[in-house]
Protein backbone atom coordinates (compact mmCIF):
# COMPACT_ATOMS: atom_id res chain seq x y z
CA UNK A 1 0.00 0.00 0.00
CA UNK A 2 1.28 3.52 -0.60
CA UNK A 3 2.12 5.51 1.82
CA UNK A 4 0.63 8.58 2.38
CA UNK A 5 2.59 11.96 1.81
CA UNK A 6 2.88 13.96 4.86
CA UNK A 7 0.64 16.93 4.45
CA UNK A 8 2.80 20.54 5.17
CA UNK A 9 0.36 22.66 7.14
CA UNK A 10 0.91 26.37 8.42
CA UNK A 11 -0.99 27.16 11.55
CA UNK A 12 -1.19 31.27 12.32
CA UNK A 13 -2.75 32.62 14.77
CA UNK A 14 -1.70 35.72 17.50
CA UNK A 15 -3.08 33.44 20.49
CA UNK A 16 -0.21 31.30 21.71
CA UNK A 17 -2.55 28.55 22.99
CA UNK A 18 -4.07 27.86 19.25
CA UNK A 19 -0.27 26.89 17.80
CA UNK A 20 0.80 24.87 20.45
CA UNK A 21 -2.03 22.77 20.52
CA UNK A 22 -2.81 21.82 17.25
CA UNK A 23 1.07 21.34 16.78
CA UNK A 24 0.89 18.87 19.02
CA UNK A 25 -2.87 16.75 18.09
CA UNK A 26 -1.65 17.30 14.20
CA UNK A 27 1.38 16.21 14.18
CA UNK A 28 0.43 13.10 15.46
CA UNK A 29 -0.39 11.69 12.36
CA UNK A 30 3.03 12.56 11.05
CA UNK A 31 1.81 15.77 8.97
CA UNK A 32 4.38 18.36 9.16
CA UNK A 33 3.15 21.78 11.33
CA UNK A 34 4.42 24.85 10.67
CA UNK A 35 3.08 27.89 13.81
CA UNK A 36 3.01 30.90 13.55
CA UNK A 37 2.11 34.08 15.76
CA UNK A 38 3.05 36.90 13.21
CA UNK A 39 1.13 36.87 10.17
CA UNK A 40 3.58 38.70 8.23
CA UNK A 41 6.10 36.12 9.03
CA UNK A 42 4.59 33.76 8.19
CA UNK A 43 3.40 35.24 4.83
CA UNK A 44 6.97 35.61 3.88
CA UNK A 45 7.66 31.86 5.39
CA UNK A 46 4.90 30.79 2.79
CA UNK A 47 5.93 32.93 -0.16
CA UNK A 48 9.45 31.23 -0.10
CA UNK A 49 7.82 27.26 0.46
CA UNK A 50 4.35 26.82 0.06
CA UNK A 51 2.05 24.87 1.98
CA UNK A 52 -0.30 22.33 1.35
CA UNK A 53 -2.93 23.89 4.04
CA UNK A 54 -3.11 27.21 6.01
CA UNK A 55 -5.10 27.62 9.05
CA UNK A 56 -5.58 31.29 9.82
CA UNK A 57 -7.32 33.23 12.17
CA UNK A 58 -9.51 35.60 11.11
CA UNK A 59 -8.90 38.90 13.47
CA UNK A 60 -5.52 39.34 14.11
CA UNK A 61 -3.76 42.60 15.09
CA UNK A 62 -0.95 42.48 12.77
CA UNK A 63 -3.34 41.29 9.17
CA UNK A 64 -6.07 40.03 9.37
CA UNK A 65 -7.09 36.36 8.01
CA UNK A 66 -8.59 37.81 4.78
CA UNK A 67 -5.59 39.16 3.09
CA UNK A 68 -3.30 36.60 4.76
CA UNK A 69 -6.07 34.16 2.54
CA UNK A 70 -5.43 36.56 -0.41
CA UNK A 71 -1.71 36.14 -0.21
CA UNK A 72 -1.77 32.67 -0.01
CA UNK A 73 -3.79 32.21 -2.76
CA UNK A 74 -2.05 34.97 -4.89
CA UNK A 75 0.88 32.35 -4.36
CA UNK A 76 -0.45 28.57 -4.59
CA UNK A 77 -3.93 28.45 -6.01
CA UNK A 78 -3.61 24.86 -4.80
CA UNK A 79 -3.29 25.74 -1.24
CA UNK A 80 -6.66 25.12 0.91
CA UNK A 81 -6.77 27.97 3.44
CA UNK A 82 -8.92 26.94 6.39
CA UNK A 83 -10.51 30.02 8.16
CA UNK A 84 -10.52 30.30 12.66
CA UNK A 85 -13.45 32.51 13.66
CA UNK A 86 -13.66 33.76 16.92
CA UNK A 87 -16.97 33.97 19.11
CA UNK A 88 -18.87 35.94 17.53
CA UNK A 89 -17.41 36.44 13.69
CA UNK A 90 -19.23 33.59 11.64
CA UNK A 91 -20.17 36.58 9.86
CA UNK A 92 -16.38 37.44 8.66
CA UNK A 93 -15.98 33.44 8.13
CA UNK A 94 -19.17 33.55 5.18
CA UNK A 95 -16.95 36.72 3.84
CA UNK A 96 -13.59 34.17 3.71
CA UNK A 97 -15.55 31.42 1.70
CA UNK A 98 -16.82 33.77 -0.70
CA UNK A 99 -13.16 35.12 -1.37
CA UNK A 100 -12.00 31.46 -1.79
CA UNK A 101 -11.71 29.81 2.03
CA UNK A 102 -12.04 25.96 2.00
CA UNK A 103 -14.37 26.17 5.26
CA UNK A 104 -13.99 27.75 8.37
CA UNK A 105 -14.23 26.32 11.93
CA UNK A 106 -15.62 28.61 15.07
CA UNK A 107 -13.55 28.82 18.66
CA UNK A 108 -14.23 26.75 20.82
CA UNK A 109 -12.93 23.67 19.01
CA UNK A 110 -11.59 20.11 19.21
CA UNK A 111 -8.28 19.51 17.45
CA UNK A 112 -10.10 16.49 15.67
CA UNK A 113 -12.79 18.74 14.35
CA UNK A 114 -10.15 20.46 12.34
CA UNK A 115 -7.96 17.41 11.58
CA UNK A 116 -11.32 16.39 10.00
CA UNK A 117 -11.46 19.32 7.67
CA UNK A 118 -8.22 19.16 6.71
CA UNK A 119 -8.57 15.50 5.71
CA UNK A 120 -11.30 16.76 3.44
CA UNK A 121 -8.96 19.60 2.26
CA UNK A 122 -6.42 16.69 0.97
CA UNK A 123 -8.87 14.35 -0.33
CA UNK A 124 -9.95 17.66 -3.00
CA UNK A 125 -6.51 18.50 -3.85
CA UNK B 1 -66.78 52.63 31.83
CA UNK B 2 -64.54 52.55 28.85
CA UNK B 3 -64.22 48.13 27.29
CA UNK B 4 -60.82 48.00 28.42
CA UNK B 5 -61.54 49.14 32.03
CA UNK B 6 -64.01 46.31 32.15
CA UNK B 7 -61.55 44.13 30.52
CA UNK B 8 -58.63 45.13 32.70
CA UNK B 9 -61.13 45.11 36.03
CA UNK B 10 -62.26 41.75 35.32
CA UNK B 11 -58.67 40.54 35.10
CA UNK B 12 -57.60 42.26 38.18
CA UNK B 13 -60.55 41.09 40.00
CA UNK B 14 -59.81 37.09 38.96
CA UNK B 15 -57.21 34.62 41.30
CA UNK B 16 -56.12 32.92 37.86
CA UNK B 17 -54.05 35.80 36.69
CA UNK B 18 -52.28 35.90 40.18
CA UNK B 19 -51.82 31.96 39.85
CA UNK B 20 -50.83 32.50 35.87
CA UNK B 21 -48.52 35.31 36.85
CA UNK B 22 -46.53 32.84 40.02
CA UNK B 23 -46.61 29.99 37.34
CA UNK B 24 -45.07 31.97 34.53
CA UNK B 25 -42.28 33.45 36.90
CA UNK B 26 -41.55 29.98 38.47
CA UNK B 27 -40.64 29.01 34.69
CA UNK B 28 -39.06 31.82 33.65
CA UNK B 29 -36.89 30.62 36.96
CA UNK B 30 -36.32 27.18 35.91
CA UNK B 31 -35.13 28.41 32.35
CA UNK B 32 -32.88 30.74 33.63
CA UNK B 33 -31.54 27.80 35.84
CA UNK B 34 -31.17 25.74 33.28
CA UNK B 35 -29.14 28.52 31.26
CA UNK B 36 -27.22 29.15 33.99
CA UNK B 37 -26.12 25.00 34.51
CA UNK B 38 -25.79 24.59 31.24
CA UNK B 39 -23.30 27.77 30.71
CA UNK B 40 -21.16 25.99 33.62
CA UNK B 41 -21.79 22.32 31.99
CA UNK B 42 -20.10 23.95 28.48
CA UNK B 43 -17.18 25.41 30.25
CA UNK B 44 -16.17 21.73 32.59
CA UNK B 45 -16.47 20.35 29.09
CA UNK B 46 -14.44 22.57 27.40
CA UNK B 47 -11.69 21.59 30.31
CA UNK B 48 -12.44 18.48 30.08
CA UNK B 49 -11.89 18.05 25.94
CA UNK B 50 -9.04 19.64 25.94
CA UNK B 51 -10.95 22.32 23.23
CA UNK B 52 -9.27 25.73 21.75
CA UNK B 53 -11.05 28.12 23.08
CA UNK B 54 -10.04 31.81 23.54
CA UNK B 55 -10.26 34.91 25.94
CA UNK B 56 -13.68 35.39 24.26
CA UNK B 57 -15.07 32.67 25.32
CA UNK B 58 -14.19 32.31 28.58
CA UNK B 59 -15.54 36.61 29.45
CA UNK B 60 -18.58 35.07 27.79
CA UNK B 61 -18.72 32.18 30.16
CA UNK B 62 -18.85 34.24 33.04
CA UNK B 63 -21.48 36.97 31.61
CA UNK B 64 -23.62 33.73 30.92
CA UNK B 65 -23.24 32.99 34.16
CA UNK B 66 -23.61 35.78 35.93
CA UNK B 67 -26.33 37.44 33.55
CA UNK B 68 -28.17 34.24 34.33
CA UNK B 69 -28.10 34.63 37.93
CA UNK B 70 -29.72 38.03 38.00
CA UNK B 71 -32.19 36.88 36.44
CA UNK B 72 -32.89 34.01 39.25
CA UNK B 73 -33.00 36.98 41.27
CA UNK B 74 -35.01 39.00 39.88
CA UNK B 75 -37.35 36.03 39.24
CA UNK B 76 -36.98 35.41 42.96
CA UNK B 77 -37.41 38.68 44.24
CA UNK B 78 -40.68 38.64 41.70
CA UNK B 79 -42.51 35.74 43.40
CA UNK B 80 -41.24 36.49 47.12
CA UNK B 81 -40.55 40.24 47.51
CA UNK B 82 -39.12 40.65 51.30
CA UNK B 83 -35.72 39.71 51.55
CA UNK B 84 -34.79 40.41 47.82
CA UNK B 85 -32.59 43.58 48.34
CA UNK B 86 -29.53 41.06 50.37
CA UNK B 87 -29.58 38.74 46.83
CA UNK B 88 -29.75 42.17 44.64
CA UNK B 89 -26.58 43.21 47.30
CA UNK B 90 -24.93 39.50 46.72
CA UNK B 91 -25.13 39.52 42.99
CA UNK B 92 -23.46 42.91 42.87
CA UNK B 93 -20.70 41.37 44.74
CA UNK B 94 -20.03 38.61 42.58
CA UNK B 95 -20.57 41.32 39.45
CA UNK B 96 -17.56 43.20 41.32
CA UNK B 97 -15.21 40.54 41.50
CA UNK B 98 -16.25 39.28 38.49
CA UNK B 99 -15.06 42.52 36.77
CA UNK B 100 -11.70 42.84 39.15
CA UNK B 101 -10.83 39.23 38.35
CA UNK B 102 -12.29 37.43 35.66
CA UNK B 103 -13.83 40.16 32.55
CA UNK B 104 -10.12 41.73 31.99
CA UNK B 105 -8.03 40.78 29.36
CA UNK B 106 -5.69 37.63 29.97
CA UNK B 107 -2.57 38.26 30.29
CA UNK B 108 0.20 36.88 27.43
CA UNK B 109 2.82 34.45 29.58
CA UNK B 110 6.10 33.62 28.45
CA UNK B 111 6.58 30.94 25.83
CA UNK B 112 6.91 27.75 27.83
CA UNK B 113 6.63 24.05 26.67
CA UNK B 114 5.26 23.23 30.31
CA UNK B 115 3.02 26.29 30.96
CA UNK B 116 -0.46 26.18 31.20
CA UNK B 117 -2.09 28.02 28.40
CA UNK B 118 -3.18 31.58 30.20
CA UNK B 119 -6.69 30.75 28.84
CA UNK B 120 -7.46 27.69 29.99
CA UNK B 121 -5.47 28.53 33.57
CA UNK B 122 -8.31 31.42 33.23
CA UNK B 123 -10.88 29.18 32.55
CA UNK B 124 -10.13 26.80 35.88
CA UNK B 125 -10.47 29.87 38.08
CA UNK B 126 -13.73 30.50 36.67
CA UNK B 127 -14.90 27.43 37.29
CA UNK B 128 -13.68 26.68 40.09
CA UNK B 129 -15.36 29.96 41.47
CA UNK B 130 -18.52 28.99 40.23
CA UNK B 131 -18.24 25.64 41.50
CA UNK B 132 -16.22 26.35 45.08
CA UNK B 133 -15.56 29.54 45.93
CA UNK B 134 -12.17 30.50 46.48
CA UNK B 135 -10.72 31.59 49.49
CA UNK B 136 -13.55 30.53 51.64
CA UNK B 137 -15.47 33.22 49.91
CA UNK B 138 -19.46 32.21 47.93
CA UNK B 139 -19.25 30.24 45.04
CA UNK B 140 -22.14 30.87 42.30
CA UNK B 141 -23.61 27.56 43.01
CA UNK B 142 -23.99 28.19 46.56
CA UNK B 143 -25.59 31.57 45.91
CA UNK B 144 -28.39 29.36 43.62
CA UNK B 145 -29.01 27.67 46.44
CA UNK B 146 -29.47 30.81 48.56
CA UNK B 147 -32.02 31.76 46.33
CA UNK B 148 -33.72 28.60 46.34
CA UNK B 149 -33.95 29.20 50.16
CA UNK B 150 -35.38 32.26 49.65
CA UNK B 151 -37.99 30.85 47.14
CA UNK B 152 -38.44 28.01 49.81
CA UNK B 153 -39.22 30.40 52.96
CA UNK B 154 -41.65 32.83 51.09
CA UNK B 155 -44.04 29.94 49.61
CA UNK B 156 -44.94 29.51 53.37
CA UNK B 157 -47.28 32.32 52.86
CA UNK B 158 -49.15 31.16 49.89
CA UNK B 159 -52.95 31.63 50.17
CA UNK B 160 -55.62 29.91 48.07
CA UNK B 161 -58.16 31.41 46.50
CA UNK B 162 -61.49 29.28 47.11
CA UNK B 163 -63.30 31.29 44.26
CA UNK B 164 -64.18 29.68 41.32
CA UNK B 165 -62.06 25.95 42.44
CA UNK B 166 -63.69 22.50 41.63
CA UNK B 167 -63.04 20.06 43.95
CA UNK B 168 -61.95 16.31 42.93
CA UNK B 169 -61.64 13.85 46.27
CA UNK B 170 -59.56 10.75 45.20
CA UNK B 171 -59.35 7.21 46.95
CA UNK B 172 -55.90 5.72 46.66
CA UNK B 173 -54.10 3.54 48.69
CA UNK B 174 -52.52 5.84 50.74
CA UNK B 175 -56.05 7.47 51.98
CA UNK B 176 -58.60 10.01 50.75
CA UNK B 177 -57.28 12.84 48.75
CA UNK B 178 -59.19 15.94 48.02
CA UNK B 179 -57.85 18.14 45.30
CA UNK B 180 -59.13 21.90 45.12
CA UNK B 181 -58.71 22.55 41.55
CA UNK B 182 -58.18 25.86 39.35
CA UNK B 183 -59.10 25.98 36.10
CA UNK B 184 -56.75 28.57 34.42
CA UNK B 185 -58.45 28.83 30.79
CA UNK B 186 -61.15 30.52 32.21
CA UNK B 187 -60.51 34.67 33.52
CA UNK B 188 -63.52 34.83 35.51
CA UNK B 189 -64.33 31.80 37.55
CA UNK B 190 -68.12 32.38 38.37
CA UNK B 191 -68.99 31.12 42.06
CA UNK B 192 -68.09 27.73 43.23
CA UNK B 193 -67.70 24.87 40.64
CA UNK B 194 -69.42 21.48 41.50
CA UNK B 195 -67.18 18.17 41.87
CA UNK B 196 -65.82 16.54 39.31
CA UNK B 197 -64.26 13.01 38.24
CA UNK B 198 -61.32 12.61 36.74
CA UNK B 199 -62.00 11.78 33.98
CA UNK B 200 -63.42 15.23 32.95
CA UNK B 201 -59.63 16.05 33.50
CA UNK B 202 -58.86 17.66 30.42
CA UNK B 203 -55.33 18.97 31.61
CA UNK B 204 -52.68 15.90 30.11
CA UNK B 205 -50.71 16.71 32.78
CA UNK B 206 -52.71 16.24 36.10
CA UNK B 207 -54.45 13.54 34.56
CA UNK B 208 -51.05 11.44 34.29
CA UNK B 209 -50.02 12.56 37.67
CA UNK B 210 -53.79 11.22 38.93
CA UNK B 211 -52.89 7.81 36.53
CA UNK B 212 -51.10 6.88 39.88
CA UNK B 213 -54.25 7.19 42.33
CA UNK B 214 -56.37 4.03 41.84
CA UNK B 215 -59.85 4.02 43.68
CA UNK B 216 -60.07 1.25 45.82
CA UNK B 217 -63.25 -0.67 45.37
CA UNK B 218 -65.35 -0.60 48.46
CA UNK B 219 -63.22 1.60 50.54
CA UNK B 220 -64.96 3.25 53.35
CA UNK B 221 -64.92 7.20 53.02
CA UNK B 222 -61.81 8.17 55.86
CA UNK B 223 -63.50 11.20 57.46
CA UNK B 224 -60.12 12.94 57.50
CA UNK B 225 -57.85 13.75 53.87
CA UNK B 226 -54.39 12.37 54.42
CA UNK B 227 -53.13 15.28 52.53
CA UNK B 228 -54.84 18.18 50.62
CA UNK B 229 -53.77 19.45 47.17
CA UNK B 230 -54.44 23.06 45.30
CA UNK B 231 -54.11 22.39 41.32
CA UNK B 232 -54.07 25.33 39.17
CA UNK B 233 -54.79 23.67 35.81
CA UNK B 234 -55.02 24.44 31.67
CA UNK B 235 -55.08 21.96 28.63
CA UNK B 236 -51.42 21.32 29.01
CA UNK B 237 -49.92 22.61 31.89
CA UNK B 238 -50.70 21.98 36.00
CA UNK B 239 -49.26 23.19 38.96
CA UNK B 240 -49.62 21.43 42.37
CA UNK B 241 -49.49 22.84 45.85
CA UNK B 242 -49.85 20.76 48.71
CA UNK B 243 -51.58 22.96 51.22
CA UNK B 244 -50.69 20.84 54.39
CA UNK B 245 -46.66 20.42 55.66
CA UNK B 246 -46.60 16.20 55.81
CA UNK B 247 -46.28 16.01 52.49
CA UNK B 248 -43.21 14.99 50.34
CA UNK B 249 -44.03 17.45 48.01
CA UNK B 250 -44.47 20.94 48.11
CA UNK B 251 -45.07 22.58 44.65
CA UNK B 252 -45.26 20.28 41.11
CA UNK B 253 -45.21 22.42 37.75
CA UNK B 254 -45.26 20.42 35.00
CA UNK B 255 -46.26 21.09 31.18
CA UNK B 256 -46.97 18.87 28.40
CA UNK B 257 -47.50 20.92 25.06
CA UNK B 258 -45.60 18.88 23.11
CA UNK B 259 -43.01 21.57 22.18
CA UNK B 260 -39.87 19.85 23.60
CA UNK B 261 -38.13 23.04 24.13
CA UNK B 262 -41.04 24.43 26.36
CA UNK B 263 -41.96 21.19 28.39
CA UNK B 264 -40.72 20.73 32.01
CA UNK B 265 -41.12 19.29 35.55
CA UNK B 266 -40.37 20.78 38.20
CA UNK B 267 -40.70 19.45 41.78
CA UNK B 268 -39.52 21.39 45.03
CA UNK B 269 -39.98 18.44 48.08
CA UNK B 270 -38.65 18.64 52.01
CA UNK B 271 -36.01 16.03 53.40
CA UNK B 272 -35.84 14.03 49.70
CA UNK B 273 -33.04 12.26 48.22
CA UNK B 274 -32.20 12.31 44.83
CA UNK B 275 -33.37 8.34 44.83
CA UNK B 276 -37.08 10.50 45.29
CA UNK B 277 -36.98 12.36 42.04
CA UNK B 278 -37.96 10.72 38.78
CA UNK B 279 -34.73 9.22 36.86
CA UNK B 280 -33.29 12.16 34.59
CA UNK B 281 -34.38 15.06 36.93
CA UNK B 282 -31.84 17.30 37.89
CA UNK B 283 -31.72 17.82 41.59
CA UNK B 284 -30.35 20.65 43.61
CA UNK B 285 -30.38 20.57 47.16
CA UNK B 286 -30.71 23.98 49.75
CA UNK B 287 -31.06 22.91 53.84
CA UNK B 288 -33.86 20.33 54.03
CA UNK B 289 -35.27 21.11 50.52
CA UNK B 290 -34.83 19.37 47.02
CA UNK B 291 -35.05 21.18 43.84
CA UNK B 292 -35.17 19.27 40.68
CA UNK B 293 -36.29 19.69 37.13
CA UNK B 294 -35.83 18.34 33.90
CA UNK B 295 -35.96 19.94 30.82
CA UNK B 296 -35.89 19.55 27.08
CA UNK B 297 -36.72 16.27 27.15
CA UNK B 298 -39.14 13.83 24.85
CA UNK B 299 -42.81 13.83 25.37
CA UNK B 300 -42.87 10.09 26.62
CA UNK B 301 -40.25 11.30 29.32
CA UNK B 302 -41.95 14.17 30.90
CA UNK B 303 -45.19 11.80 30.89
CA UNK B 304 -43.13 9.12 32.69
CA UNK B 305 -41.64 11.75 35.33
CA UNK B 306 -45.30 12.69 35.71
CA UNK B 307 -46.59 9.91 36.39
CA UNK B 308 -43.77 8.35 38.83
CA UNK B 309 -44.33 11.65 40.83
CA UNK B 310 -48.24 10.60 41.09
CA UNK B 311 -47.43 7.49 42.49
CA UNK B 312 -44.69 8.84 44.73
CA UNK B 313 -47.42 11.12 46.32
CA UNK B 314 -50.91 9.07 45.96
CA UNK B 315 -50.08 5.77 45.68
Amino acid sequence: MEAKNPLRIMVIDDENIVGNRLKTALSKDGDLVETYVSPREAVKRFSADPFDIVVTDIRMDEMDGIEVMEAVLKRSEKTKVIIITGYATVEAAREALSKGAFDFIAKPFKPGDLRAIIERAAKES
Amino acid sequence: MRITELIFRERKNSPCVTWKLRVTRMKKFLENARAFFSAVDDGREKLANEYIIDEKYVISLVERVLESTGMMVFDACVLVREGGDALYLALDGFWAKARREFLTPIPKAAESASAEEPEISRLKNVINWIETGENGGESLLSFFRVIVRHLVNGLGSVGFPSEGVSELVLYSKAGRETLHLMDLDRPSPRGRAKSVSPSDMACRPLGLILLACESVPGAADPPNPSREWFAATDSDHVSLFAKKAASPFLWISGTLSGHSDADFVFALGKDMGREDFPEGFRVERSGAWSFGWIYDVAPEKIEESLSELGKTIFA
